[in-house]
């Protein structure tokens, strides 16, 4: 082991102690600047990742549109079955309705699935509160659980419906009767977004409203694997022609994709500020030792030292802090993540707020998902800062010179 | 030159730029130390003998002059040479012990193995001796905090000794300790250069550390003036 090593693991462990004061402070800070935006990365992560599968799931990973109506869709369905990696693929139509339970209106937004598939593009036996998808048919509606509240239906109740198309025969003066259905389940996916306004029919009973006939509004593919939906989309777009194009899931919801990243990417950014904070105080430490050590700087030059071996002492240091608060910021993270429930439920039951936590949030293990990326980083950024605060001080030892040192008495 | 003299200078010249007039602390030391002998240098108080003995060990460069390691001119050599030549071919010990405070005895001994780039089993076993002999056979896992000044003192000298060095610099190495302690840490210390056949350049202010040195020079002027040999001091009595 060089000697410049060896005498920075010794400040760090010195002989007889087990450890330096110095070493288990700097330690724990960058422990816990690791340790915190790993736990946060990963929990955003996690909710990111909820929010993506159900925008994902709901929408169907890749659409052919063309628009207006396809009244043939059977060539974009075989088209899109060739594709390499395409599970699903069946026409959707979809817009808005006007519905009626017990005189309470509603304007809901309708997605008309075709019920013939083998699969469904939308897994809806995920979301299914209650019902069976089974029970899906020309006479049965499925309603977000939103929305089933807003207008006190549930599964079993009947509700009416009118479609865009009966207002031109009222304009006709003809008489106008609402579609009566009856709900055959409610669905939850979560997402608010879409509980709150959205309600599922067949596809045959959405073209009908909508006077479509055999038309769609589209054709929804569903992926073995929903990250292939750039590539699908783009091989079917060289086969496409204007004005039929291909569209994936995340290009429809950019703006909230986006608005996901930049939240993480914020949170992350003020909380490396933990780690910046844990490398001044590592800088400054160390600069006090090169301070402190003067004299002893002094007598490794005149034992025969190099400049550049005794700055590396301090640089080490810095170093070893920064690796050894990586590992146990790490290990610390995936420990709490892993426990997350027991700490959770450990807090609220002090607090009194275990009802309050699952009432408001929804749940009681918040999702987490892990991303090498954030791990590289995190653990480079600490490593790189905790060296960088040791190459200041070290800066100063080097340019001590050795009887300026060791006349510094 | 002579062939023997481990350490040898001509006209070593040192100006220090001071705040109100430029100090001329050496003009024209003339030094040679030959190989297993012992010399004293004694002087007042500022007259330059440690600014002698840090260009002597070239931490300190002089003005003009030059200094012979060996019969060697390192005054033109790079400083890493001279750093890892000086590991092995002097030892310095300082009135401050100056031990690393986060090794225990036996570790800082071994500094100089590991600066050197010498550890082995015979060098640990040589720090193990070489404490045994000055007296801490019982101390080798001591802290420096947890030694006398003069065990921390002895503790240097090991460290100083431990690459066999042809020539041992020391100033003032009694300087911080009691006179009793002191004497009995100048008996170990001049016995052990004695039977390491190690050149001594001992600065002291004490005359009668200084007569037990094969020759005692005294720095005045900023010059060596020789003021006597053991022959000497005999026919003198
Ligand atoms: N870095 C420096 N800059 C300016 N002057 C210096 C410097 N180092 C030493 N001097 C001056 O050089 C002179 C000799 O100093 P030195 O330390 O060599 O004396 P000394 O003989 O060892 O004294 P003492 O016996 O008190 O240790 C002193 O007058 C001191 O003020
Ligand atoms: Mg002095």
């Amino acid at each position: 082991m060089p000697w410049y090593l060896y005498l920075a693991l010794k400040q760090l462990f010195p002989s007889g102690r087990l450890v330096s004061l110095f070493c288990v402070v700097s330690v724990i800070g960058v422990t816990l600047g690791v340790a915190v935006l790993l736990i946060v990365q990963s929990v955003m992560n996690g909710f990111g990742k909820e929010i993506r599968d159900k925008l994902a799931d709901t929408d169907g990973h890749v659409r052919i549109q063309g628009g207006g109506i396809l009244y043939q869709t059977w060539p974009l369905v075989e088209m899109a079955e060739q594709i390499d990696g395409v599970e699903a693929v069946s026409p959707y139509a979809e817009g808005m309705v006007m519905m009626m339970h017990r005189n309470i209106p509603a304007f809901p937004f309708v997605r008309g699935v075709d019920v013939f598939g083998d699969e469904p593009i939308v897994p809806f036996d995920k979301y299914l509160r209650s019902g069976k998808f089974e029970d899906l048919d020309d006479e049965t509606v499925f309603l977000g659980a939103g929305l089933a509240a807003s207008i006190g239906a549930y599964a079993g109740s009947t509700v009416e419906v009118y479609s865009p198309l009966m207002l031109e025969k009222l304009k006709k003066d003809e008489v106008l009767l609402p579609r009566e259905l009856t709900v055959a389940g409610i669905f939850e996916t979560g997402y608010n977004e879409i509980d709150a306004n959205t309600m599922i029919v067949t596809l045959r009973l959405m073209q009908e409203l909508y006077g479509l006939n055999d038309g769609a509004h589209g054709v929804a593919l569903r992926l073995k694997n929903r990250d292939d939906a750039v590539k699908v989309a783009n091989q079917l777009n060289a086969q496409l022609q204007p004005p039929y194009s291909a569209t994936t899931w995340l290009d429809r919801n950019s703006a909230m994709l986006s608005v996901l990243v930049l939240e993480k990417t914020v949170m992350s950014f003020i909380i490396l500020f933990i780690v910046l904070v844990a490398a001044f105080s590592i800088a400054s430490s160390l600069y006090t030792a090169v301070v402190r050590k003067t004299r002893e700087i002094g007598l490794l030059g005149a034992m025969g030292a190099r400049s550049r071996h005794t700055a590396a002492i301090f640089c080490l240091q810095g170093m070893i802090i920064g690796v050894v608060g990586s590992l146990l910021g790490v290990g610390f993270a995936l420990l709490a993540l892993h426990y997350r429930v027991n700490i959770i439920d450990a807090i609220t039951a002090a607090t009194d707020s275990r009802d309050m936590m699952i009432r408001f949030y929804k749940f009681r293990e918040p999702p987490v998902h892990y991303e090498a990326t954030d791990f590289v980083l995190t653990v480079a950024f600490a490593l790189v800062v905790s060296t960088l605060a040791g190459l200041i001080p070290a800066w100063f030892a080097a340019r001590l010179k050795p009887a300026d040192a060791l006349r510094n008495e | 030159m002579s062939n023997d003299a481990v350490l040898q200078t001509a006209g070593l010249t040192k100006i220090f730029k001071g705040p109100d007039a430029d100090i001329e602390v050496l003009a024209g030391v003339d030094l040679c130390v030959r190989a297993g002998e012992s010399v004293s240098i004694r002087g007042e108080s500022g007259a330059g003998k440690t600014t002698l003995l840090y260009i002597l060990s070239t931490l300190e460069l002089p003005d003009a002059g030059e200094v012979f390691w060996n019969g060697e001119s390192v005054l033109k050599k790079s400083a890493d040479w001279r750093a890892a030549r000086r590991t092995t071919f002097m030892g310095l010990v300082f009135q401050s012990y100056y031990l690393i405070p986060e090794l225990n005895a036996l570790e800082n001994v071994l500094m100089a193995a590991r600066l050197a780039g010498r550890l082995n089993g015979e060098t640990r076993q040589r720090a193990k001796d070489l404490l045994a002999q000055v007296g801490l056979s019982e101390r080798l896992r001591h802290m420096p905090g947890q030694l006398s000044g003069g065990e921390r003192q002895r503790v240097a000298l090991a460290r100083a000794l431990l690459n066999k060095p042809a020539l041992v610099l020391a100033d003032e190495p009694t300087g911080n300790l009691d006179e009793h302690t002191g004497a009995e840490v100048m008996d170990i210390f001049l016995k052990m250069c004695a039977e390491e056949q190690v050149a001594l350049c001992l600065v002291t202010h004490n005359p009668a550390f200084a007569a037990r040195t094969a020759r005692r020079l005294f720095m005045r002027g900023g010059v060596l003036e020789e003021i006597g040999s053991h022959e000497g001091t005999e026919a003198q009595r």
